[in-house]
């Protein structure tokens, strides 16, 4: 059976999480439309999601790691619900891996089973195998390093592409047996994937794999140096990693316009949320998921009720 | 501390290693690949246009040619991620290159791909590429438990936390810093776009494109913040023009354009920084060559114990490009800037 995760990355996305399981518009202007599309395709596509997961955390930047407060907050309003949790964690440095051993610590005393810890980076890996066994280790969509390119996918898929080429194009390391021995020591139970443009050719189920799938936003690109962070700080000081960050990543999105297109997509949209770009699943890819789902054997869901930073 | 120079041809051999290349590394696309997967899936970062060698022979002729002076080669198999057919490919590359061939060391990101050549028990050092993100101790750690002997860092690690890193680490296993060229506006290994010459790097297209700014609620901001949130995309978009090579790959004077890390040259000779890489094996000959000396002019000072001002000051006049150095966007390492 198919299982429904909702993604919240911020406090104040707790507030409103009923109304995010409810799959509610609760944004105004473009970003209203593209939460009130994706909830119509989805419910077209599957009926209505009955969610059975929290998604707390972020994937995209150490600097929005949560306290562990927070996180304590989440998982006791995911507890409330009959919710399972899962905490987001990022790629870090150093600094960001010193913020998550607390969460860490904090999470393995509840002695639950059920939690578990989305990785994007081998080092948190690292960390939980050596030092937190009880939390369950996913590994997440940052750890598939596929091309996830809106600009270019669908002229790389054209059908005249040699087979070798498309099907590289739609698999990852999965597919790679001693790959798949070896995240099975490390005790990954899950690994994760957008929603490509180009499509998915892996059939986990024969792989012995569970995967989960994200909807409605996938990312592009990412990186530390964030564009509207040092929003107000003189210009020697913007676009640096060690400068100071006021989050404004929570205060501004960014929409890009790709005009310059040598193809027929110049209607493409990217979405910047500090340091990183997303792509909107439009209906027909979201229309698409049920029998992608059913021909993978995706087993999970993970529904973004608004783009995940 | 050596200087690591990109080469794509034998005919770069003696011309880099007589101006101070002290490794090399570089790539190589066989018939073969080209063949099932067309120039779309890249064997490596690179595409196989330009910046790698076409076959193995020509392979060898370089790998001799730098031994020759002593130099050792380093082979990039570093796209972000393959499948199975694929790995299996790379790896019967991987056999010919090292038994056959002689390659000091094969540059990976891909995890899948280091698992198989541990299987392999190939003889040869395997370096771990920039993109594949090691940005802290314990993924650093992690590579090194799989067999890595050098960790190639990511641009984006500032000297601060290169130096964490390097007290954290260094005693276990090399690391490798980027000193010259071809920035990268992202983080490499996290980039899932294309260079691709029909649409080009996507972090040079988000200078053309026109944007809206929301503010969290959805709705616009007021007319002053729009002001102010445009001043500020506008300043991106200057950093992405230095980030992306300042416009051309060499300056009006003849010397390499764009990020530079050569102020920083002392203080990573302190960390202990095993070798300085000077990106860009699909630049031309003369960008190569100009590069190395360049590097070369700076790590001689500090060979010969000039001071880290010394050495900057040194490093700004050869650079003799005062303008784009007190911007600060020019700069690898801008907490590292010198006088």
């Amino acid at each position: 059976m198919l299982e429904w995760a909702i993604v919240c990355s911020r406090p104040q996305d707790l507030d409103e999480l009923d109304a995010c399981l409810n799959l509610a518009t609760t944004r105004s202007g473009r970003l209203g439309e593209l939460q009130t599309e994706a909830r119509e395709a989805t419910e077209a596509a599957f009926g209505q999601p009955r969610f059975t997961r929290l998604y707390y955390g972020i994937e995209f930047c150490e600097r929005l790691v949560p306290p562990a407060a927070h996180v304590r907050r989440a998982y006791e309003a995911a507890a409330a619900r009959h919710l399972g949790f899962s905490l987001l964690t990022p790629y870090v440095t150093d600094s960001g891996l010193g913020r998550l051993r607390p969460i860490f610590e904090w999470l393995a005393t509840r002695h639950d089973r059920s939690i578990e810890v989305v990785v994007n980076d081998w080092g948190v890996l690292g960390l939980l195998r050596r030092e937190f066994l009880g939390l369950r280790p996913v590994l997440g969509r940052l750890m598939n390093r596929m091309l996830r390119d809106p600009r270019i996918a669908r002229e790389f898929t054209n059908p005249q592409a040699p087979a070798a080429a498309l099907q590289a194009l739609r698999q990852s390391s999965a597919t790679v047996e001693i790959f798949r021995k070896f995240i099975g020591r490390m005790g990954i139970s899950m690994l994760e994937f957008d929603n490509l443009l180009q499509g998915l050719d892996m059939n986990f189920r024969e792989l012995g794999l569970s995967a989960a799938l994200y909807i409605p936003y996938g990312y592009v690109v990412t990186g530390r140096v964030c564009a509207i962070g040092s929003l107000r700080l003189p210009a020697a000081q913007k676009f640096d990693v060690e400068s100071v960050c006021r989050q404004e990543c929570r205060s501004y999105t960014l929409r890009f316009e790709y005009s310059d297109s040598p193809f027929d997509n110049r209607d493409q949209e990217f979405f910047e949320q500090g340091n990183t770009h997303f792509y909107f699943q439009d209906r027909r890819m979201i229309a698409s998921c049920p029998k992608m789902v059913e021909r993978l054997g995706i087993e999970r869901i993970v529904y973004q009720p608004r783009l995940p930073m | 501390m050596k200087i690591l120079a990109p080469i794509s041809s034998a005919d770069e051999v003696e011309m880099l290693a007589a101006n101070g290349a002290e490794e090399f590394y570089c790539g190589v696309v066989p018939r073969e690949w080209m063949e099932a997967y067309s120039g779309a899936i890249w064997l490596n970062r690179r595409s196989p246009a330009g910046a790698n060698l076409a076959t193995y022979e020509s392979l060898a002729e370089l790998v001799r040619g730098a031994h020759s002076y002593g130099v050792p080669v380093s082979l990039a198999l570093n796209a972000p991620c393959y499948n199975e057919r694929q790995i299996q490919t790379i790896a019967e590359l991987a056999r010919r290159v090292t038994g056959e061939i002689g390659v000091d060391a094969l540059i990976v990101s891909d995890v899948g791909l280091l698992l198989t050549l541990a299987e392999l028990g190939l003889d040869t050092r395997i370096h771990i590429s920039s993109i594949a993100s090691a940005l802290n101790s314990e993924t650093i750690e992690f590579y090194r438990e799989l067999g890595a002997s050098r960790i190639i860092l990511p641009r984006s690690l500032s000297l601060r936390e290169i130096g964490q890193l390097a007290v954290a680490v260094g005693d276990r296993i090399e690391l490798e810093a980027f000193i010259l060229n071809d920035g990268c506006a992202f983080e490499e290994g996290l980039c899932h776009t294309t260079h691709h010459h029909r649409v080009g790097a996507f972090c040079g297209n988000i200078r053309q494109w026109s944007h809206d700014v929301y503010q969290d609620d959805g709705r616009l901001p007021g007319v002053d913040e729009q002001d102010v949130v445009a001043a500020h995309v506008q300043s991106y978009r200057e950093w992405l023009w230095y980030v992306n090579g300042c416009g051309s790959p060499v300056s009006p004077k003849g010397l390499p354009y764009g990020p530079c890390g050569l102020c920083a040259i002392p203080e990573l000779s302190r960390m202990g920084i095993a070798s300085l890489k000077i990106a860009g094996r699909e630049a031309s000959p003369f960008r190569k060559l100009t590069s190395v000396r360049l590097v070369k002019a700076i790590v001689d000072m500090v060979r010969s114990g000039a001071t880290p001002e010394e050495a900057a000051v040194r490093a700004r006049r050869i650079q003799n490009t005062p303008r784009l150095c007190d911007a600060g966007y020019m700069c690898y390492y801008r907490d590292g800037r010198g006088a």
